[in-house]
């Protein structure tokens, strides 16, 4: 059974090219817009296997997500991953700090992506 | 319109020819006699970036012809809508800022990035605001013309030398931690 992947990112585009590589890439892929749309499809989805985020978004952000999630028992042993176009030290430590198990700067390149989440996705 | 700093204007260019190179937009030079894609079907992201030294916005500006064929979806064999085109310019002027917030971090600054926002029209004009310094740029490639223009209120005194000291990491890198 192909391990699924969720995905949140504002960007259509965005969320569009990593559902592409991912599925080419043999996983499965959920995915959200925001924040708060991110936690919204893990309570959906008890069978996610890794989580990639953005870090700008409206509602809730990648990092505000990141820190409810490290909170939740149920969610917290899920690996994350920011794919944003920060790359500022702080905000690379405040996600390393709330559980993040990596970080990638975009524009990425699809095996990049497949290699990070088949090296981390549980 | 009061010119930004040199150095800022000269991160600007060489993010945008960065970017478009790094998206297989092919490369994208600063042409003087472009003209601004003013016309029916023009397209502009607005992103908007705070810190107390410096805060401001970048417009971004393209035709949907240049945005459709620079479209990620065209490489993968996917449609594009019209909602995607949209999308595709504020993830464009997204990535810009980023790339220049990096740069701006090398010099000892850093701003919040806002999330864009995305107008489509037949004539868009842009005003000037007082008291903010401010440049465009003009870029031509294989896709079409792309405009920009920088905004910002920048604090008296803000210098813009880069020094070794680097983001923890730049485009295209990973990290594991």
């Amino acid at each position: 059974m192909s391990k699924k992947i969720l995905i949140v990112d504002d960007s259509k585009t965005i969320r569009q090219q990593v559902t592409f590589t991912l599925i080419k890439g043999g996983f499965e892929v959920v995915e959200a817009e925001d924040g708060q749309d991110g936690l919204a499809k893990l309570a959906q989805n008890a069978d996610i296997a890794m989580i990639i985020s953005d870090v700008n978004m409206p509602n809730m952000n990648g990092l505000e997500m990141l820190e409810a999630i490290s909170k939740n028992e149920a969610y917290k042993a899920i690996p994350l991953v920011m794919l944003t176009t920060e790359g500022g030290n702080e905000l690379v430590a405040r996600a390393k700090t709330s559980g993040a198990k990596g970080w990638l700067v975009k524009p990425f390149k699809p095996e990049q992506l497949v290699a990070a989440v088949s090296k981390l996705a549980r | 319109m009061t010119n930004l700093p040199f150095a800022l204007v000269n991160m600007v260019k060489e993010c945008t020819s960065e970017l478009t190179e790094s998206l297989g937009l092919g490369s994208y030079a600063e042409d003087l006699a472009a003209a601004k894609p003013n016309q029916q079907g023009v397209l502009a992201a607005i992103i908007g970036f705070t810190d107390p030294k410096m805060n401001g916005s970048l417009v971004v500006m393209a035709t949907s012809d240049c945005l459709t064929k620079s479209h990620p979806n065209a490489a993968m064999g996917m449609p594009i809508v019209e909602q995607d085109v949209a999308d595709w310019i504020g993830e464009l002027a997204n990535q810009l800022l980023g790339r220049l917030k990096n740069r701006v971090v090398r010099c000892g600054h850093g701003f919040s990035m806002n999330t864009p926002t995305v107008m489509a029209g037949s004539s868009i004009v842009l005003q000037s605001v007082k008291d903010q310094l401010s440049q465009d740029f003009y870029f031509s490639g294989g896709h079409g013309p792309i405009f920009l223009r920088l905004s910002a209120q920048i604090a008296p005194g803000t210098q813009f030398v880069e020094t070794e000291t680097k983001a923890s990491a730049t485009e295209g890198d990973t990290m594991f931690f």
